[in-house]
């Protein structure tokens, strides 16, 4: 037997490359499920062909053709046209434009509110935690469909923002709540660490605390709750165009499209017209949600497999 | 023995007084605290838990939760600067590079998201202007100097991948880099083994020397002041009972409390089948007795006088302090023994 000492230093590098962060950690337990990186790559091929619209397809998004009203699909047009002879494979797509331009963006302005709220409230606790989580309850108890429909047609009423940004707008004012809280409790739990008064006794600032130290830790709560909250703005968004408050009817998106399918004639007789948008609002939510899952199970450190 | 009183002190506390408040109302967890650490002299605080240690060093770092902590009266002169005065801003310029602290837990006082190279590079951006190579190998160098081994590769490390004694090393690391005046050392080997905790403190003797630094060791290990400290403060219920140079509080303890810790240690030539300890517990804060010594119940060898009178510290003995009425000295008010009322 070789005495232990003596291992050539080769296999002692291979050993201590073993250990990796929990960043590598993660990515390594989230590409063994199959389903969230099934999802993870629908997402991004929904994504990309959404936002590459204007290269797939050389169709006007809102060119009536009243020649071509209500066709069936062809090779003409992929998924047929609407009742105004527009094509919906091209309102598909620049549908998903804005749909996915506003659960992103929602979800960033929300989730990068939230955060900062909550980690300040928690990190300093006492009054300022007092007036910043009692700021935070008063906007939880407004009514949120109400609210958005009465901001959303104030914002437009105005006519200095477009439908969508209207709509991210009221989103973002609403929904940082949940997050903010969330984050906050992370943040209170987190602070107990001893490297948290460490930081501070080596003289970093409480902003350079929080940034550097608190929130990089709290890191995976805080995406895997972004995720979610993309499906649920997503889904808001759809409801609300559906029934006519959210994007204006101009602008296509996937709630909007789906208004159509309130016709009994086309949702009997004319599927290709809303299928495309519903099968889109469908999956998407579904890939988000297990992806979201996915990166949960990910960051568990509980969670070994 | 580095017997030289009237050198310089570099850090001075006068009738130091921190509390709680808890029910809208301050309950003190240290009170009367006197004390002075000169240049390059190691202090121990010993006391048992919940005597005002950790309140003691972390009112020093200016630590304290500010949400629910308040220090109530008092000055901490710090080369003659009282850091209770002094603003956030200028406060943080000393944390670190004037004082520096190491902590109890070296498993949680690391941030586990960086490496450890990140975060021995921080405390050197904090405070002087110092380029991310020269700091990356002075973060190398550091870790040498600590004794850490392939110091190259552990900068790159995470904290997880360290033992907990390397760790320890690692604070203490970040905690020199600076080169400062005055470290606070917090329970710095009650989180580690027998063997590493010999080792850490064989260490902080070295870093001691090499530095010229002061150190204030808090501890509840008399085995760890002896080995370490010039001068011992020994604290009870949030005030010092006794303090005097190391050679004499263990050959000649004046305070009860003292002698009954020194009682506690368990001697190898003793057989016997009971430890010897001190019975009661130490009062909390909302029941601190209003009069008296604060040790009396638990006492052996309490009298009448010792519920009713408050002592105060004094010198008992050439250098030598002491807070018990078993001294004269120590009647509030020798003359007529007056009753003094506890903080």
């Amino acid at each position: 037997m070789e005495p232990a000492l003596n291992t050539p230093s080769s296999d002692r590098d291979e050993m201590e490359r073993k250990f990796d962060s929990t960043w590598t950690i993660a990515r390594k337990k989230f590409f063994k499920r199959k389903l969230a990186v099934i999802s993870l790559l629908f997402l991004l091929f929904i994504i990309t062909l959404s936002f590459l619209a204007p290269y797939i397809t050389s169709e006007d998004i809102s060119r009536i053709d009243m020649a071509n009203i209500n066709q069936e699909p062809s090779n003409e047009h992929w998924f047929g046209t609407d009742r105004n002879g527009r094509d919906v494979f091209t309102r598909t797509l620049y549908g998903g434009r804005v749909s996915l331009t506003i659960g992103l963006t929602s979800m960033l302005f929300v989730t990068f509110i939230g955060s900062i709220i909550g980690s300040i409230a928690g990190f300093f606790g006492g009054w300022i935690d007092d007036l910043f989580m009692r700021f935070t309850d008063f906007v939880l108890t407004l009514p949120f469909y109400v609210f958005v429909i009465v901001l959303n047609a104030i914002m437009i009423g105005f006519g200095k923002v477009t439908g969508m940004w209207s709509l991210i707008i009221v989103f973002s004012l609403l929904g940082w709540g949940s997050v903010a809280r969330i984050v906050r409790s992370k943040i209170l739990a987190e602070k107990e660490n001893e490297y948290v008064l460490a930081a501070t006794s080596i003289g970093s600032k409480p902003s350079k605390v929080i940034m550097k130290h608190l929130i990089p830790n709290v890191m995976t709560t805080i995406i895997v709750q972004a995720t979610l909250l993309l499906a649920t703005y997503i889904v808001a968004e759809a409801g609300l165009s559906f029934i006519g408050v959210g994007v204006p009817p101009e602008i296509p998106s996937w709630g909007n499209m789906l208004m159509e399918a309130r016709q009994t004639d086309a949702l009997q007789n004319k599927l290709w017209i809303w299928i495309p948008p519903a099968v889109c609002i469908t999956l998407t939510i579904l890939s988000i949600n297990f992806f979201g899952e996915g990166l949960k199970d990910a960051f568990d450190p509980k969670r070994k497999k | 023995m580095k017997e030289s009183p009237y050198d310089k002190k570099l850090l001075e506390i006068k009738n130091l007084q921190t509390g709680f408040i808890m029910d809208g109302k301050l309950h003190n967890a240290i009170t009367d605290i006197h004390m002075d650490v000169k240049p390059k002299e190691v202090v121990g605080v010993v006391g048992e838990s919940g005597c005002g240690k950790s309140v003691l060093s972390l009112s020093i770092m200016q630590l304290l939760p500010m949400a629910n902590s308040k220090i109530a009266a008092g000055e901490i002169l710090f080369n003659g600067k009282d850091l209770t005065k002094l603003p956030d801003k200028e406060m943080r310029h000393i944390r670190g590079k004037d004082i520096a602290m190491i902590f109890q837990e070296p498993m949680t006082a690391l941030n586990p998201v960086f490496t450890i190279g990140f975060q021995l590079k921080e405390a050197l951006f904090n405070h002087i202007a110092i380029s991310k190579k020269d700091a990356r190998e002075k973060a190398i160098h550091l870790l040498r100097q600590v004794g850490i081994s392939r110091p190259d590769k552990v900068v790159n490390e995470y904290p997880h991948q360290l033992s907990g004694g390397m760790r320890q090393r690692v604070m203490i690391a970040i905690a020199i880099s600076l080169h400062p005046k005055l470290l606070i050392a917090d329970e710095p080997t009650t989180a580690l083994d027998v063997t590493v905790q010999a080792q850490i403190l064989e260490l902080l003797n070295e870093i001691q020397n090499e530095e010229d630094m002061a150190i204030m060791l808090i501890t509840h290990d008399l085995g760890v002041v002896a080995e370490m400290a010039d001068r011992v403060i020994v604290m009870y219920a949030g005030q010092i009972v006794e303090t005097s140079n190391v050679i004499n509080l263990f050959h000649s303890p004046k305070h009860p409390y003292t002698e009954a810790l020194l009682n506690s240690i368990p001697k190898i030539d003793e057989d016997i089948s009971k430890l010897h300890t001190i019975q009661g517990i130490v009062p909390s804060l909302q029941n601190m007795p209003k009069t008296g010594c604060r040790f009396a119940d638990r006492c052996p060898k309490a009298f009448e006088d010792c519920s009713k009178i408050t002592p105060k510290l004094a010198e008992v003995v050439d250098g030598h302090h002491a807070r018990c009425l078993l001294y004269e000295q120590c009647y509030p008010n020798p003359s007529n023994k007056q009753e003094g009322v506890n903080l």
